[in-house]
């Protein structure tokens, strides 16, 4: 009924004149249901009683057949300013006399039993004329029906008196509602001076004993309790904002070690990335350099059995021979140890790779360099993505690795497999030759680390280092087991996701 | 409509008319008998019914007097139709607990038990001569002559048209002792009253 920031000032009055328009409405309503009933009983009750001294009047009219003094009996009732018209009807029926207040009035032909009827907005009614041994005729009066008349002159009464009722009251309680409204609005104004002000130390004034004085007090005593809890947690908040403030500072402290630390750290990483770039550089060099010499020995080595050959011994050439193969040892050192170093350098390129073709290939062309026969197993390999070149090599290290091991076994067997697990793919080499010692497994993959004297396998020692290089610049593992004289397996896997590429 | 040839139709016209005026005189000639014998029926027993009727509105003095089971006695005087019609319209009828009795009565009589005395036209030269011995007993006198009245009677019958009608004489009622209600008086056709 009311919107929610009404005031109740405004709410009283609606209450107030609300109650007074329905009480007002509701007896209205009641009187005039009432007095309708009431009039529409009277006007019956008036008609039948003139009806009743017309009858009287006009019985000698009657029963001496003088219609004219019953006309005359008819024509008092013009004073009557609501009948119609009315008729006087002889025993047998016939219409005795009659009298219309306006023209063009009309009467029933024949007349009816005693009692009245309402048609439109007149009520006819009849009375039987009788002595008490007969019946000597019939009255007929016809008056106006007023009641809607009447009922929209007791509209009008209604609306009046309920206008000037509700503007009285409307005064009357605009001047009893300030007494209790205005000790609300008092508190309603403290409260709101308390909310703005946040002064809580305020209090509302008490000017009355009832419930709103009561309401007051209890403001106040929540005023009360409120002002000691802001207290309190006032306090409270200082407290913990000083606990904060001294952890921040501490905070503060940490991050900035932190990032002291973190500037170490890159720095001490750019360092030793120049030196890794210098020792690569030098080392590139170095083997670069080291190749023009080597060559020149091995070409003068070459030529000196060429040109002098008949003109040595054959103790001498034999020693020739051991230098021009020891250079061209240290020839293919320098090559291995020049690729190792390149591979620092050069950037990845990933394509998709069939492992199983590749290791096929790479196994046919080994076998046609060596002669050896050796029963290779080639079980079937789950494609990876990895840079083909570098893949070769780790297939042509770790296949002539294989191959190199198990030669001085009578029937060499080569096993090939791989498998694909959940996020990587894992394949495997494995022999039945010389093996190793698996205390020593740590050290298979760094550079020169070689298990085996150069007289039982000859090697350079880089190709499992170069292995383990390219492995893990692919973000994959590589590992070996294997037992003395009973083989060895090189396991090695490649990620299903392609890693960056970097070292 | 067709156009008619100009001259038939107001001939026939007059024709029908005509012969429309000659059948009506010959219907009121005939009907004009016999309304005669029946007005003369009705006229005699409406007169009948009002010597009754009058009663019910004239006051007879020492009503009280009289002693119990005295009836009510119309005395009728030269109309032997109209005194049977009275009596058989009176027939179960009482006034004031009184039994009605309708008598033919005779000029020789004195009419000592007489509350109403018609005297007919028929005796309208001995008119005087019969009312004058009535006049100022409790008799309420009534004729049916054309100045009745001057003679010394309460109410005389006048029919004017097809109406009967009756004037009155309050003196002379006055003179009898009877007391006439006005509403009596309202309905008659004329009051004569000497003051």
């Amino acid at each position: 009924m009311f919107g929610h920031h009404t005031s109740i000032h405004r709410k009283l009055s609606y209450v107030v004149l609300a109650t007074a328009a329905f009480a007002l409405l509701i007896t209205g309503a009641a009187m005039a249901f009432y007095d309708m009933r009431t009039f529409q009983q009277t006007l019956v009750d008036d008609l039948t009683a003139q009806a009743d001294i017309l009858g009287l009047a006009a019985e000698p009219a009657l029963e001496f057949q003088d219609p004219e003094s019953a006309q005359d009996y008819l024509r008092l009732l013009e004073a009557k300013p609501n009948v119609v018209g009315a008729a006087i009807y002889a025993a047998n029926g016939s219409l005795f006399a009659s009298f219309a207040a306006h023209a063009g009035a009309s009467f029933p032909e024949l007349p009816d039993l005693d009692g009245y009827r309402i048609d439109g907005g007149e009520i006819g009614l009849f009375k039987r004329i009788a002595t008490h041994h007969e019946i000597l005729g019939t009255v007929y009066i016809k008056a106006r029906y007023g009641i809607v008349e009447r009922l929209r002159g007791y509209v009008g009464i209604i609306g009046a008196v309920m206008v000037l009722s509700l503007v009285t009251a409307a005064l009357v309680s605009l001047r009893f509602q300030q007494r209790i409204t205005r000790p609300i609005l008092a508190i309603t104004s403290a409260a709101r001076h308390v909310v703005e002000t946040r002064d809580f130390a305020s209090r509302a004034e008490k000017t009355t004993d009832d419930e709103i004085g009561v309401l007051v007090d209890a403001f106040n005593g929540m005023l009360t309790e409120i002002d000691g809890r802001t207290r309190t947690l006032e306090s409270e908040i200082a407290e913990r904002k000083r606990a904060e403030e001294a952890l921040r500072e501490g905070d503060n402290r940490l991050r900035a070690l932190n990032t002291e630390l973190e500037e170490r750290v890159t720095a001490r990483t750019a360092q030793l990335e120049a030196a890794n770039k210098d020792l690569e550089s030098f080392s590139y060099s170095v083997s670069h350099d080291l190749r023009a010499p080597i060559r020149a020995i091995r070409g003068f080595s070459s030529l000196l059995i060429e040109d002098h050959g008949a003109a040595l011994d054959a103790e001498a050439r034999r020693k020739i021979g051991v230098v021009s193969a020891e250079a061209t040892r240290m020839g293919s050192l320098i090559d291995d140890l020049l690729a190792f170093s390149r591979l620092g350098r050069r950037a990845i390129e990933p394509s998709e790779l069939d492992m199983q073709q590749l290791a096929q290939t790479t196994y046919e062309r080994l076998c046609q360099a060596d002669n050896t026969r050796v029963d290779f197993r080639l079980g079937s390999l789950p494609r990876a993505t990895g840079d083909r070149g570098l893949f070769e090599q780790v297939w042509v290290n770790l296949l002539s690795n294989a191959i190199k091991f198990s030669s001085k076994k009578e029937s060499p067997v080569i096993e090939v497999g791989g498998i694909s697990q959940e996020h990587e793919h894992v394949y495997f080499v494995r022999d039945n030759g010389a093996g190793f010692d698996a205390k020593y497994r740590d050290r298979l993959f760094g550079v020169f680390q070689r298990l085996h004297s150069d007289s039982d396998f000859s090697g350079t020692g880089v190709g499992l280092a170069l292995v383990h290089r390219i492995v893990t610049r692919h973000g994959g593992r590589v590992w070996a087991d294997g037992e003395l004289g009973r083989g060895a397996t090189f396991h090695f896997t490649v990620p299903k996701e392609s890693p960056d590429g970097r070292v | 409509m067709n156009p008619a040839p100009p001259d038939r139709p107001q001939r026939s016209l007059v024709r029908r008319a005509v012969w429309l005026v000659m059948l009506a005189a010959v219907a009121c000639a005939t009907t004009g008998g016999a309304q005669t014998n029946a007005a003369r029926a009705s006229e005699r027993s409406v007169k009948a019914a009002y010597l009754y009727k009058f009663a019910e509105y004239v006051d007879w003095p020492d009503v009280s007097l009289l002693p119990a089971g005295q009836p009510f006695t119309i005395g009728v005087l030269g109309a032997a139709a109209l005194a049977d019609d009275l009596a058989r319209m009176t027939e179960d009828r009482t006034l004031d607990d009184r039994v009605i009795t309708v008598r033919r009565v005779t000029p020789s009589e004195t009419f000592d038990d007489l509350d109403v005395l018609f005297i007919a036209d028929g005796e309208r030269g001995n008119l005087r001569a019969l009312l004058s011995p009535v006049k100022g007993r409790p008799i309420l006198t009534v004729t049916e002559s054309e100045g009745a009245l001057a003679d010394g009677s309460i109410i005389n019958f006048t029919v004017s048209g097809e109406r009967v009608r009756f004037e009155v004489s309050l003196d002379a009622a006055q003179a009898s002792r009877l007391k006439l209600s006005s509403r009596l008086l309202a309905v008659a056709a004329s009051v004569l009253q000497s003051q």
